[in-house]
């Protein structure tokens, strides 16, 4: 199916509040398809439209050519909430074999393979165990029944770095063999990791949809922190065009910068830096670059 | 892009009851507790009886000098408060039983869907191939299951241990199953009516509230209606006056005191249902 996943000008109201605002959507087997956004830009609620825990005020919100409250199609959908809630007095076994039994055909050496994979004790209850755990438990659950659509909301939320990376390739793996994957995150650099295409949410609005690539060339600024050996000037930058902004305070600065790296880097060691880090841009960044003309516009 | 090329899983139905089943052994340790408690209940009731029916007319003379209503409430006339049926039913059956039972069917009433649904516990739930008109109607068997088997427990320690204590005198064999599904029936009723203003709400709370309100002001309408005469016309709207109208430890049940609050209780099942099955979830 070309279209495993299609939303159609999509609404969803909560009183005045427009949570959904007229979202198109479509994601094909094969593809993974990053949901971006901050918080409460409206991915949940698209998600939870489309998998039928929500009503839509207008449009509509398919899986697999029907609704995702089909049990036939809910079988091949897999899904990781925002805010994975179980049962907390289950044992992590215990709860996979009742969900493998509830969705059958499920291969409990896969699901052993999952649990060794991402090091998860199925012997201990849920209630003990840490939110990176309790993740990997919702990952497992998720993919356990192999299904030909993943809808993922946050799935590597509380997970360590490793276990991060193991995630996104199991997600990955999933593309590969051909089952559509809508994931949703907060966080651009695992999106860029693993998705084909991107689409921003704003404001229950999808503001932009693009490949990764086309998102890269839109994220083409850092943001920098750095710790001087001596107090500098407020203005040490303000000559330099590839700085977009500035925040200078005593001995440190955190910069924006857009282009010409060297130029600032040349900067800095003038200046005396001694030390340095850069952060990915957060979301944000890229909303005011992209839809109010740089950082500079920001209210 | 690609088409996908998984195969499509073979469908593989999960049985009718496995989820009901599931929710009975989630809560396996305090069914247990349950069981434990309404059956030394039973014991304590039961070993209570000769003293006092070896003081029957002095509690009976007693009884006499209280209102007629007050009688009725704790039900206390009919029979004399030494005899096996006016102990069973003043100090047993027209209220601590029904009370007991109704303590449990609402909880779980609530939790079924309201109680889900604040704990987050239901999104996950319905994250499987399983509707929720199937999640809901299988969690309402797994708490009328789980009532059934506290009153079944009860009546048994009841039955069991009533001739050590005379408690079985003059009674006919069934009345203690009798007045346990009476109790049972009256249970449904309101556990049915918690669980709809649950699923219809997403408040466990109200849900909670609605269901013992609606014991609670029951009780005092049937208790002042025998007082008040304003009230009289109006103390069919109690369920306790269906359960006490006719004397439970004595009468069979029947199409009224059976059949009208089965009826009733699914008939609230089945509002709680269909509208759970159409709305937004409250998932927070």
């Amino acid at each position: 199916m070309d279209k495993a996943i299609e939303i159609r000008e999509l609404h969803k109201h909560f009183g005045a509040v427009r949570a959904v605002d007229g979202v198109d959507l479509t994601v094909a087997g094969g593809e993974i398809y990053g949901l971006l956004g901050p918080n409460g830009a409206g991915k949940t609620t698209t998600i939870r439209v489309l998998l039928g825990y929500l009503n839509a005020r207008a449009g509509s919100a398919q899986v697999l050519g029907g609704s995702a409250r089909d049990p036939g199609i809910r079988r091949r959908i897999g899904y990781l909430p925002g805010d994975l809630r179980i049962d907390p007095r289950a044992t992590v076994g215990g709860l996979l074999k009742w969900y493998a039994r509830l969705r059958g055909g499920v291969d409990p050496d896969y699901v052993t393979r999952l649990c060794q994979r991402l090091e998860l004790d199925t012997e201990r209850e849920f209630r003990e165990l840490s939110k990176g755990n309790r993740q990997k438990v919702g990952v497992v659950q998720a993919v356990m029944h192999r299904p030909d659509v993943l809808v993922l909301d946050e799935p590597t939320s509380g997970l360590d770095p490793l276990k991060q990376r193991e995630v996104l390739q199991i997600v990955s793996g999933f593309r590969d063999s051909g089952a559509a994957v809508l994931f949703s995150s907060h966080l651009i650099f695992e999106v860029e990791e693993i998705a084909d295409r991107v689409g921003i949410l704003r404001s229950g609005r999808l503001v932009v949809e693009d490949t990764v690539a086309g998102l890269q060339e839109l994220t083409n600024q850092q943001s920098m922190h750095i710790r001087f050996a001596a107090d500098i000037a407020p203005d040490a930058f303000a000559d330099l065009p590839a700085v977009t902004e500035a925040h200078v305070r005593g001995n440190t600065a955190d910069l924006v910068i857009d282009a010409d790296l060297p130029s600032v880097l040349r900067r800095l060691s003038d200046l005396g830096a001694v030390h340095l880090s850069s952060d990915p841009l957060v979301l944000d960044d890229i909303f005011y670059t992209v839809y109010d003309g740089g950082r500079e516009a920001q209210p | 892009m690609t088409t996908q090329t998984v195969a499509e899983p073979a469908v593989v139905d999960t049985p009718f009851g496995s989820i009901a089943w599931r929710m009975i052994t989630d809560r396996r340790r305090s069914i247990m507790f349950w069981s434990l408690g309404v059956a030394l209940l039973s014991l304590i009731m039961a070993a209570a009886y000769p003293s006092i029916r070896d003081t029957g007319d002095e509690f009976d003379a007693y009884i006499e000098s209280l209102p007629e209503g007050l009688q009725e409430t704790f039900g206390l006339t009919g029979a004399s408060i030494g005899s096996p049926e006016g102990y069973l039913t003043s100090q047993l059956y027209s209220n601590m039983y029904p009370i007991v039972l109704l303590i449990l069917g609402i909880g779980l009433a609530a939790w079924i869907v309201a109680g889900s649904e604040s704990d987050g516990t239901l999104e996950m739930a319905l994250a499987n191939p399983v509707t929720r008109v199937r999640l809901a109607v299988e969690r309402i068997l797994g708490m009328w299951l789980v009532v059934a088997w506290v009153t079944v427990v009860s009546t048994l320690m009841l039955v069991a241990v009533s001739p050590v204590f005379g408690l079985d005198e003059g009674l006919p064999w069934w009345a203690l199953w009798s007045a346990g599904l009476q109790s049972y029936l009256f249970a449904l009723v309101i556990s049915a009516l918690s669980f709809a203003v649950g699923a219809v709400s997403g408040s466990r709370g109200l849900a909670i509230a609605v269901g013992a309100a609606v014991a609670v002001l029951g009780f005092l309408l049937q208790a002042l209606s025998s007082v008040a005469e304003i009230l009289e016309s109006a103390r069919w709207a109690s369920p306790w006056y269906w359960l006490l109208r006719d004397n439970p430890v004595v009468t069979a049940p029947n199409a009224m005191n059976a059949l009208l609050p089965l009826a009733l209780a699914l008939v609230f099942a089945a509002v709680g249902v269909a509208v759970f099955n159409r709305r937004d979830l409250r998932l927070g």
